[in-house]
């Protein structure tokens, strides 16, 4: 039987007390893994990475490499009420951040400060005064959040691009069920369904009663091409490239198929630049002829130093408090802020203003003593380039590793998808993704190499 | 000491009009097209900004607004295919009354609060460690604000070369000090970082100035403890000249800041910056855009 780390007060642990108990609702679980003795739980870790291998369940971070989706098979587990909360803050800020997208577009909006918004890179200045199909900018929008050592979780940072990973939630869940049938004795799981919910979406977006929608992906060698091929599996819907699509003559959006040409009503696109895939598309969307899933313009709003006043966001258009905490953060062009930060340097991450996937992330108590003189120099002549967080003391998790056919400890955040349809309703799916950082890492983002857990919520 | 403060185009209350100018040419089709675009007057003692317009050819709706330093910025993002992109900005000035005289201020009286560190500190194009030796030699001996800045811009203007193409927008301060020659904006980050050296808060200022058709002028503010941000002129030699002569568009805390055009954009081709035209002249009635594309055609044919 494998035994535990020894458990380290200065931890913060999200399955042990701070006496470095299991939390009750773990009892179960790891009695069942006791249950599989350690080369029990190496054999099945074996055989669960081939069936990986074999399902193509692949993020690739070199196209000309195929790279199986790493994953730990013991979940994650969030307690109901836990997760209530959770969601009604993912909700609460999903609607506060379209309310402001729309107003900044359509409106005259006076919550983020004009040099901010205006200077963001994805801030489209054509795109004033367009409003989108029932006045939804982000319709698949996904939330970074971590748990506190008080077990509160805080925002790190929001994704309204094209959010990825939603299907390595649904595998991973799908695949525990199939090959650790035992873990899921004594609990009860709520189902993750999402493709009810998506399709119900699409269609609450088209004024078309039965819309043909299609699945946009960048190509079979991207690194989410496993994503979106299950997705469209899953919602049946076309799975297509740039080239499929092009502009008709009376300016909307049409898809080349065998039995000849048909109208697109819907595109779900999962690739960034719309214009070089599909020339076009963005005149026939600001002319109201295409829906795009999420809209375009939205990433001025997940701006990382738009990010500071996404609180007063919800202050402002919903009238209510936050639910959720974010991280602390730093506006460095503030010299107020500035001298501050660099004044507690060691206590930072920074973070490029503009990078996601964990590029261009920086945690200074991790990093050597010339980095920090370094970016410390960066923050005074270009402070405008990144921002400051304080670091924060976030939870880990056990995994499994199987090579060393021990127990370790990991950092881990949860992805929360979430969806707000055409009739202005917003929904987060149960759980999420839970990302757990490399060894000696607290980056957990996929696109830098972590591993992935299934994340169970629980009556 | 008293200051010259110049003043060659109109007095106090008199009307200033300008043009600014711009093609960019590109070998091949540009898909995207994104700019800032910091070349409409802002308003400071010297100049009150009464009309403003800017275009672009191909059109495109803009935004507008001011950036943290208050400077008048415009936001131009084109997404219709092109090979060719102008911009045109026209507009008038009132002109100020500037300070009649400057007080000297004892060097090791100088004081400022937080704010100004942004103006003493490193920034991209100017480090001030890097001509500071320099500095002390020219001006280590000054006991006065106003006597240091004259021997800082005064030196400047003596020591490097005014050579069109000899340096590139990105020249930084200290290789300007190494090479001795360079335009404005090398003159002024030159003796900006001379100045930082010296504990001065300095800043760069983008604007145009009158007699100078085919570019855009650059001068540098010192931060005076009582009077505020006073100007100064490197390129000419001159201590506090901010006469009629100049419109300003922009403060920064280096070019990089305040630059009139800064942008990018998505091409297999390349491009560059074809024919840029600027005027500054006493005018009751403004200027018009086809004024102002006349200019870009006439400078283009010659």
């Amino acid at each position: 039987m494998a035994h535990l780390p020894g458990h380290d007060v200065a931890t913060v642990s999200e399955y042990r007390t701070d006496t470095g108990e299991l939390q009750p609702i773990y009892e179960d679980l790891m009695a069942s893994l006791d249950g599989l003795g350690e080369e029990g739980m190496v054999e099945r870790w074996r055989h669960a990475k081939r069936e990986v291998e074999l399902d193509a369940f692949s993020f690739a971070l070199d196209p000309k490499e195929f790279r199986p989706v790493p994953t730990d098979w013991i979940p994650r587990i969030i307690e109901l009420d836990e997760w209530q909360a959770i969601k009604a803050g993912v909700e609460q800020r999903l609607k506060a951040l379209n309310l402001f997208l729309l107003d900044l577009y359509a409106g005259q909006q006076e919550v983020v400060p004009d040099d901010v918004v205006y200077s963001c890179q994805y801030f489209y200045p054509e795109f004033q005064g367009f409003r989108p199909a029932k006045d939804v900018f982000v319709h698949i929008y996904g939330i970074d959040l971590v748990q506190q050592r008080d077990g509160r979780y805080v925002v790190l940072e929001d994704n309204l691009r094209i959010p990825s990973g939603i299907t390595y939630q649904l595998k991973s869940l799908e695949m525990t069920r199939q090959l650790f049938p035992e873990l899921s004795e004594g609990y009860d799981i709520v189902p993750y369904e999402i493709r009810d919910t998506y399709l119900d979406l699409f269609t609450s977006l088209c004024d078309n009663p039965e819309p043909t929608c299609v699945l946009l992906t960048d190509s079979k060698f991207g690194s989410a091409f496993f994503e979106h091929r299950y997705l469209s599996e899953l919602l049946g819907i076309p799975l297509v490239e740039g080239s499929d699509l092009y502009i008709g003559y009376e300016g909307d959006v049409r898809m080349k198929t065998i039995d000849g040409d048909v109208h697109v009503d819907l595109i779900y696109r999962r690739v960034e630049d719309l214009e070089i895939f599909v020339p076009g598309l963005t005149d026939a969307y600001l002319n109201g002829k295409v829906v795009l899933v999420n809209g375009m313009g939205t990433s001025v709003a997940d701006d990382k130093l738009a990010f500071l006043w996404v609180p007063d966001m919800i202050r402002h258009y919903l009238d209510e408090e936050p639910i959720l905490d974010q991280g602390v953060s730093y506006d460095l062009d503030d010299p107020e802020s500035r001298s501050y930060v660099l004044e507690n340097l060691d206590k930072m991450v920074l973070k490029t203003r503009q990078g996601y996937g964990g590029l261009g992330v920086f945690i200074m108590p991790d990093l050597a003593g010339n980095y920090r003189t370094q970016l410390a120099r960066q923050i005074i002549e270009n402070p405008r380039a990144m921002i400051a967080q304080e670091t924060i003391e976030f939870a880990q998790h056990v995994i499994f590793d199987e090579e060393a056919g021990e127990y370790d400890e990991r950092y881990i955040d949860l992805r929360v998808y979430a969806v707000q349809n055409g009739r202005g309703e917003a929904t987060a799916f149960p759980g999420g993704l839970t990302r757990v950082s490399r060894a000696g890492n607290r980056v957990t983002n996929n696109s830098s190499g972590g591993l992935c857990k299934p994340t169970w919520v629980v009556r | 000491m008293q200051a010259d403060l110049g003043g060659s185009v109109g007095d106090a209350g008199a009307l200033i009009g300008y043009t600014y100018g711009a093609r960019y040419t590109y070998t091949d089709t540009v898909i995207l097209n994104d700019n800032f675009l910091r070349v409409s007057a802002c308003a400071d003692a010297y100049q009150t900004p009464v009309t403003s317009a800017v275009i672009t050819v191909p059109a495109t709706r803009p935004v507008e607004y001011r950036d943290r330093l208050g400077n008048p910025t415009h936001r131009v993002r084109l997404t219709s295919p092109h090979t060719e992109l102008t911009i045109l900005a026209v507009g008038s000035v009132r002109l100020g009354s500037p300070p009649s005289a400057i007080e000297e201020v004892a060097m090791d009286s100088l004081r400022y609060d937080a704010s100004a560190d942004e103006f003493l500190s490193p920034t991209p194009m100017v480090h001030p460690e890097m001509v500071e030796s320099a500095a002390r030699e020219i001006a280590g001996g000054s006991t006065g604000l106003l006597e240091a800045v004259d021997s800082v811009v005064g030196w400047v203007y003596e020591n490097i070369a005014y050579i069109q193409g000899s340096t590139t927008v990105a020249t930084t301060a200290e290789q300007v000090l190494d090479t001795r020659q360079g335009v404005c904006q090398d003159m002024t980050h030159l003796a900006m970082g001379m100045l930082r050296a010296l504990g001065i808060p300095v800043r760069y200022v983008s604007g145009l100035m009158s007699g100078q058709v085919g570019e855009t002028h650059a001068w540098l503010e010192f931060l005076h403890p009582a009077q505020g941000w006073l100007p100064s002129d490197p390129t000419r030699g001159q201590f506090i000249v901010r006469g009629a002569d100049l419109v300003k568009f922009a403060v920064g805390r280096d070019y990089t800041q305040a630059s009139p055009v800064e942008g990018s954009f998505v091409s297999k081709g390349t491009g560059w910056l074809d024919v840029v035209v600027a005027q500054v002249a006493p005018s009751e009635n403004g200027v018009s855009f086809d004024d102002a594309m006349s200019l870009i055609e006439n400078a283009k044919s010659a």
